[in-house]
């Protein structure tokens, strides 16, 4: 079971080295596509990436509505409780 | 790259009465050009259809036709002294295949100059043109690909450049805003290209004054005749980005800035106000 702190260090860790995101601008809050201009393929590599580090199978349904990193968080912390 | 023919001095711009032929001729193109879009849809769109043959026949004959079409369009947007085409080196615009062809994005008529000047060519079309009776026949016939988000939008991409097909892409995503060089680039033709491990030809239009922009609505028919240049970049290969060791994410990165660089150090000019 990891933390929600956990995984957002997870995240941060993602954001960083595979999109060149800076983590000063990465909070709870920033939005995915505005503050971090991650686009539609980033996002599929992003779901990509979360499988593979979680092990969990994410349905693409389940990351539609995901806008903020708060959001993903979200996602993955209810993943991980199934 | 050589730009070998000297660019044409600006035309002058018309006013009062000299304008008003100018704007009908300029009204009359975009008649023709949506009545010729409804028309070939009820007539050659069905034969070319029909006409026997396997699917990948059938898209290339009709994306002959269409590029024939368009010719015939430019000439008459010529003849309306609404824009003026110099190109240089057709002939490898003519002869590439399974090539991304990105451009920059002046004017309203862009991809109809593109088209005008390659027989072999499709390009991702946004959803609601689709839904547009009038066109969407000419759309699948031609093998154009729906924006269906990025999963798929990158198998229909992959399956028309592996036919031959080449693609054009806009980076800047619409017409450039006046006043700038270039809008950011989107980052989907880097994507696409490394993905699909396609090649991207970089074709520049270099215009001197401003017309058929975004900023202007598209009944305000340019006093002074466009003149574009058509010129060809160096091919950015595929290979010299994915033989770097990092994600793909981050060499489409890369890739748009080096495009973004190249657009930047052409044009020079920012699209005047």
């Amino acid at each position: 079971m990891q933390s929600r702190e956990q995984i957002y260090d997870m995240l941060c860790g993602i954001l960083v080295d595979e999109f060149e995101i800076d983590r000063e601008d990465i909070n709870l809050d920033a939005s995915l596509y505005q503050d971090l201009d991650l686009d539609s393929i980033d996002a599929v590599d992003l779901v990509i990436k979360l499988q593979q580090l979680t092990g969990k199978k994410i349905q693409p349904e389940e990351f539609k509505a995901v806008r903020s990193v708060s959001d993903v968080v979200d996602a993955i912390d209810g993943l991980m409780k199934q | 790259m050589s730009s070998a023919k000297p660019t044409p001095p600006p035309a002058p711009k018309l006013s009062g009465v000299a304008y008003i032929p100018r704007w009908f001729g300029g009204v009359c193109c975009y008649l023709i050009f949506g009545l010729g879009g409804l028309i070939s849809s009820l007539t050659i769109m069905p034969v070319l259809r029909f006409w026997p043959g396997s699917y990948a026949v059938k898209v290339s004959r009709v994306q002959r036709f269409v590029s024939w079409m368009f010719r015939g369009f430019v000439a008459m947007l010529t003849f309306a002294g609404v824009i003026k085409v110099n190109q240089t080196q057709i002939k490898q615009l003519n002869n590439i295949t399974g090539t991304i062809v990105v451009a920059n994005h002046p004017t309203l008529v862009d991809v109809v100059v593109l088209i005008s000047l390659m027989p072999n060519v499709g390009c991702v079309v946004k959803q609601t043109l689709w839904r547009n009776p009038f066109i969407r026949g000419v759309l699948s016939s031609a093998g154009y690909i729906p924006n269906r988000g990025a999963a798929l939008l990158l198998e229909d991409c992959a399956q028309v450049l592996s036919r031959g097909t080449n693609l054009i892409i806009f980076p800047e995503g619409t017409r450039t805003v006046t006043g700038s060089i270039i809008n950011p680039f989107a980052r989907g033709a880097a994507n696409i290209a490394l993905r699909t491990r396609s090649n991207i030809l970089p074709v520049i239009l270099r215009t001197d004054v401003a017309g058929l922009t975004k900023q202007q609505p598209w009944y305000e028919i340019p006093q002074q005749t466009i003149n574009m240049s058509v010129e060809v970049g160096d091919i950015f290969a595929y290979q010299t980005y994915r033989q770097l060791d990092s994600g793909e994410a981050k060499l489409a990165r890369q890739m748009t800035r080096e495009l973004e660089q190249f657009y930047k150090t052409q044009l020079v000019h920012p699209i005047p106000f």
